[in-house]
């Protein structure tokens, strides 16, 4: 399920996930697995951010994109 | 040695001092661009002084500033004549302007100021025309100069910030005659493409002319039509161009426009570490808001005593009963009580009747009694005979010499049996 996540929609679902959760108006069932899907959100956000390495850059030219490496001044 | 510490009053003092024996400062004549213009209520005037690269605090004390021949307002070129000091309570330096002349506000000014008004009464500078940026961008795109520092820096802070994105770049002049049109072509070809989330459209800083290509009309329009959001980020804090004004969002240089279109890496991470710490508490709290439900059933009353339950009811009953009769109304509650009257008076009645119905059943009852009674028997002179304290029916149970109880109505008599003679009935 969360392979087909972006970040952004992970990051709005398990805020929705903590508001419900804080709610307090679930059952106790209910609130176990929010509390299990939340983890797994929350684990998946970090893991994300942690994995990212460095900005992939890009120079659009004419219709085809090429490499692109900032000169050094 | 111990060091010696100074004052922050000591320290301004100093630099006044130092400031106020500068010859150099003590007469100075500059030209410069009036903004930020303010007329204090007592008749000083504030206001900066700028160039194309730099701005200076400036003060004009009303006794100088009644004899000014115009009315100074932003974008007025001047040449004023003052000195420069420091103003000790907030540590900074300004010019005190004695002097102050204009010289006509300048082509460039005016054409800015023309534009400005046309597109602003067009309402292309309103709020609710603004678009929200997107907050987690995947892809941002930049129209700029791919070899100036303004990508460098862009690139450089998304990198730092979050380098989940990817960013691409639009080359485009930024200066010169041609600019506009490349620029144009640019922001076009990214909407058309629709590859980023979020544009950026600038470059570094320069003079105002090197600017200029962002205070024209036409890219200022496909600024207004592009589909995708787009941050200005053109020269540095102190330069407004008509781009600044169309555009979602201005940003003061371009890495100031980079840290607007992305998300902080850091802040992101603590995000979600608070939501974590979150979700934890709020099992727990669940948890134990259960576990002190549960608890409390089984200590509740009704399970240690159950006859609360009736107890509870009883009590409610009075109560409701007590509200009943204070709420009734109170002509039924006068019928009531006079039925309750007539009834009582009616029993009364009853009862006296029948309580001399039932002494004349006991009297009649009671004479029929006394004919049975042997002593109302006795009143006639029958005597009851006794022997040895029991009732004697017959003769033959007495022999001569026997001793026998006589009793009569009104007492008895010892006898001594002297002869016997049995009758034959």
């Amino acid at each position: 399920m969360l392979d087909t996540l972006t970040f952004e929609t992970a990051l709005a679902k398990l805020e929705t996930i903590v508001k419900d959760l804080e709610s307090g108006d679930l059952a106790l069932e209910d609130s176990l697995k929010l509390y299990q899907e939340g983890m797994q959100l929350a684990h998946y956000c970090h893991e994300q951010i942690k994995n990212a390495e460095a900005v992939i850059v890009k120079l659009m030219k004419d219709e085809t994109l090429e490499d692109f490496h900032p000169s050094e001044e | 040695m111990e060091r010696k510490y100074l004052t922050v009053s000591a320290l301004n003092r100093y630099l006044k001092y130092k400031f106020e024996h500068d010859q150099n400062l003590q007469d100075v004549l500059i030209k410069a661009e009036i903004s930020n213009f303010k007329r204090h209520s007592r008749g000083h005037l504030y206001f900066t002084l700028k160039d194309e690269s730099s701005q200076i605090s400036a003060v004009m004390f009303l006794g100088n500033a009644q004899g000014l021949k115009f009315e100074p307002k932003d974008g007025a070129q001047v040449i004023v004549e003052g000195y420069v000091s420091v103003y000790e309570v907030a540590g900074t330096y300004q010019v005190y302007v004695t002097h102050m002349s204009d010289v006509g506000i300048g082509d460039l000014y005016r054409t800015f100021e023309l534009l400005k008004s046309k597109l602003e009464t067009e309402g292309l500078f309103r709020e609710e025309r603004k678009r929200p940026l997107p907050k987690y961008p995947k892809t941002i795109g930049v129209v700029t100069s791919p070899t100036g520092a303004a990508i460098r820096d862009i690139i450089h802070i998304i990198n730092r910030r979050y380098p989940l994105a990817s960013v691409v770049i639009y080359p485009a002049l930024v200066q010169g005659d041609n600019a506009k049109s490349s620029l144009v072509e640019q922001i076009e070809k990214a909407n058309r493409q629709a590859i980023a989330d979020v544009l950026i459209v600038g470059r570094g800083g320069g003079s105002i002319e090197d600017l200029w290509a962002f205070n024209e009309e036409i890219v200022a329009r496909a600024i207004v039509a592009s589909k995708i959001p787009v941050i200005a980020a053109v020269g540095h804090e102190t330069d407004f161009t008509i781009a600044d004004f169309v555009s979602d969002r201005r940003a003061p240089t371009p890495s100031g426009a980079a840290e607007l279109a992305v998300p902080d890496r850091q802040v992101l991470l603590d995000n979600i570490a608070k939501m974590t710490a979150r979700l934890k508490q709020s099992l727990k709290t669940t948890l134990e808001t259960h576990k002190a439900a549960l608890s409390k059933l089984t200590k509740a009353t009704v399970f240690q005593k159950p006859t609360r339950i009736f107890e509870t009811s009883d009590l409610r009953l009075t109560h409701w009963i007590d509200r009943l009769i204070q709420a009734g109304p109170k002509r039924s509650i006068a019928e009531k009580k006079e039925r309750v009257d007539r009834l009582r008076a009616l029993l009364a009645k009853e009862m006296a009747t029948r309580i001399q119905k039932d002494q004349t059943h006991f009297l009649t009852m009671a004479e029929k009694l006394e004919l049975v009674n042997p002593l109302g028997i006795m009143k006639k002179g029958f005597a009851i005979v006794k022997k040895n304290n029991s009732l004697v029916k017959s003769v033959a149970k007495i022999i001569p010499e026997d001793h026998i109880d006589v009793q009569m109505q009104d007492g008895s008599l010892d006898c001594l049996v002297l002869s016997m003679r049995k009758d034959d009935l």
